[in-house]
C-alpha cells in the first residue's frame, strides 16, 4: 500500500495530472472526514450550511496539503511506518482546526510552533490535576497541541499517546531510537503542560449559578 | 497525578473523539449510509455523518487541477519532459485531429514596441473531443473554437501552434469557467510546452465537468506568473504579450 501511494505521491509531485486526480480522490474522504468532525465538534451540530463549510473547509486542508511545493505533503516518510492517507488524516485535522481557531487562508505556509520555543516559555507549573478535569479543556489542549507539533510529533503524539504504542514498537516502525523517542515524549509532555496552563489560566474565576461557563467559549471570545 | 497519568488522559480524549473516524471517512467515501453512523440520539455524532456525505467528483476535479496548477512550476522534470517535445512532434500529433475535424484558428498579432517586454508570436489553436469538434474563426484579437464533449470517460487534446518558434521560453496555463464572469478554475490536464512555444493541453472530458468554457493563456515564463495569469483568464483580454485563447466546452 505505501508503496502504491508513494509512486502515486512521486507523480503528482512530478506534474502528472492523472496522478494529482488519483491521490485526490484516495485523501478527499480522510480529509473531508476529518474537517467535518472538527468543524462539528467547534460550531456545533446546529446550521444549515454546514456541507457548504465543510467543502470550503476542505479545499482549504488540500490547498494547505499542496502549497509551498506541497511541503506537507513532502513530510511523509512511508518508512515511519504510517500510511498517507492516516499520515494525511492527522494533518487535515490540524489545519482545520489551526483554520477554524485563526481564520487564516493556508497556514501551511506558516511554520508550526518549533516545540523547543514553547518549552522555553515555560515560566511555571500548575497542579495537573486541576488542568485535565474536564473534558472542554482538554479539547483546547489536544487541539493548541496539535498545532504545536509538526508532521513528526503529530504522528509521536498518535502513536504513543493515542494508540499506546509500546516505545519498542514505535522504534521499529518508525526507526528511530529509544532515546529518541523518550525525548519526544518528554518534549511533548511539557508542552502538554504548558497548554493546560494556558487553558486552565483562561477559566473566567466568576461562575453563574453555580455553573461554570464553557471554557471554549470564553477562549473563542477572547480570540475574536 | 503523574506525567504518564496526564498523557493517558488525554490519549483517552482523543481516542473518544476518533470513535467514528473510520465511519466517517466510509461515509465520505459513499460507502456507508449516514444514518448508519452514531446513535440516534446522538445529535453531535450524528450531524458529522451528514457533513460527511461525499462532496462528489466536481470538488474532487477542482482540488486536482488547482494541485496540478499549485505544483507546475515548481517541477523540473516536468521542464525536462517539455525539452523533448518539439513543434515538428507536434505538427505530427496534430495531423490526425485535423483529419478528426480540428480546425485552426490563426490568432491576431499585435506587435508591441521593444520596451514593453517580450512578445510572443502568432498562434493556431486545435482543439479535439472524442466525439465531434468544430471551430470558427473569431475576430481579432480574440480567437475561439468549440469542444464538444461527448461523455466524462472521454478525452479532449488542445494544441497551440506558433507560428514562428518564440524567442522566450513560454508558459502556458489552462483554465475552465463554469459561466460568464466566475472564477477561474485550473484546468486538470496535463500541459506540455516545447522548447519552440507550442503547446499540448490533454485531459479527461471529467475534468471539465461544469465547465462552459477553457480559457489558455500563453505568455513568456519570464514576465508571467501564475497569479498573473489567472487575472489574465478572468479578464479573457490578450495581447502581444500575453496570449489569451477561448474555446467554448459543448455538451
Amino acid at each position: 500500500m505505501s508503496s502504491d501511494e508513494r509512486a502515486l505521491l512521486d507523480g503528482t509531485l512530478a506534474g502528472q495530472a492523472g496522478a494529482t486526480r488519483e491521490l485526490v480522490r484516495i485523501l478527499a474522504p480522510v480529509v473531508q472526514a476529518r474537517v467535518a468532525r472538527v468543524l462539528v465538534r467547534r460550531r456545533g451540530a446546529s446550521g444549515r450550511d454546514v456541507r457548504q463549510h465543510v467543502e470550503d473547509l476542505a479545499q482549504e486542508v488540500f490547498e494547505a496539503l499542496f502549497a509551498d511545493g506541497a511541503r506537507a505533503l513532502r513530510a511523509w516518510d512511508p518508512a515511519r511506518g504510517l500510511s498517507l492517507v492516516s499520515f494525511c488524516g492527522l494533518v487535515a485535522e490540524r489545519e482545520a482546526a489551526s483554520i477554524l481557531r485563526s481564520g487564516r487562508r493556508s497556514p501551511w505556509t506558516e511554520t508550526a510552533t518549533e516545540l523547543e520555543e514553547l518549552e522555553r516559555s515555560l515560566d511555571h507549573v500548575v497542579p495537573a490535576e486541576a488542568l485535565v478535569a474536564n473534558r472542554e479543556r482538554l479539547a483546547i489542549v489536544v487541539e493548541r497541541l496539535r498545532e504545536a507539533l509538526s508532521p513528526r510529533g503529530l504522528e509521536l503524539f498518535q502513536r504513543l499517546v493515542v494508540d499506546e504504542e509500546p516505545v519498542a514498537a514505535v522504534c521499529a516502525a518508525t526507526g528511530m531510537s529509544a532515546d529518541a523517542v523518550y525525548a519526544w515524549k518528554s518534549r511533548i509532555l511539557k508542552v502538554v503542560r504548558k497548554l493546560v496552563t494556558e487553558a486552565a489560566e483562561s477559566e473566567p474565576v466568576v461562575t453563574v449559578s453555580g455553573a461554570a461557563p464553557s471554557p471554549r467559549r470564553s477562549h473563542e471570545e477572547k480570540a475574536g | 497525578m503523574n506525567d504518564d497519568e496526564i498523557l493517558a488522559k488525554l490519549g483517552q480524549h482523543v481516542r473518544d473523539d476518533q470513535a467514528h473516524d473510520a465511519a466517517l471517512v466510509d461515509v465520505a467515501r459513499g460507502t456507508r449510509d449516514a444514518t448508519s453512523v452514531g446513535a440516534a440520539e446522538d445529535d453531535e455524532v450524528r450531524a458529522m455523518a451528514e457533513a460527511s456525505r461525499p462532496l462528489g467528483d466536481a470538488f474532487e476535479a477542482k482540488v486536482a487541477a488547482r494541485a496540478t496548477a499549485a505544483l507546475a512550476p515548481r517541477v523540473p522534470a516536468r521542464a525536462a519532459r517539455f525539452a523533448k517535445l518539439d513543434v515538428r512532434r507536434l505538427g505530427r500529433i496534430a495531423a490526425p485531429l485535423a483529419l478528426a475535424a480540428a480546425v485552426l484558428v490563426w490568432i491576431g498579432t499585435q506587435r508591441a514596441p521593444e520596451d514593453e517586454g517580450p512578445t510572443l508570436p502568432e498562434y493556431a489553436l486545435s482543439v479535439r473531443g472524442d466525439v465531434d469538434t468544430r471551430g470558427e474563426e473569431a475576430p481579432a484579437p480574440a480567437a475561439s473554437a468549440r469542444l464538444r464533449v461527448a461523455s466524462a470517460t472521454s478525452s479532449f487534446e488542445i494544441g497551440v501552434r506558433p507560428a514562428e518558434a518564440a524567442t522566450d521560453r513560454v508558459a502556458a496555463w489552462a483554465f475552465t469557467f463554469a459561466e460568464p464572469g466566475a472564477d477561474p478554475t485550473p484546468l486538470a490536464a496535463d500541459v506540455e510546452v516545447s522548447p519552440q512555444g507550442a503547446v499540448r493541453i490533454r485531459g479527461k472530458s471529467s475534468a471539465l465537468a461544469g465547465a462552459r468554457e477553457i480559457r489558455v493563456v500563453l505568455a513568456p515564463a519570464r514576465a508571467t506568473k501564475f497569479d498573473a495569469a489567472v487575472e489574465r483568464a478572468r479578464s479573457g483580454i490578450g495581447d502581444a504579450h500575453v496570449r489569451v485563447l477561448t474555446i467554448a466546452v459543448e455538451r
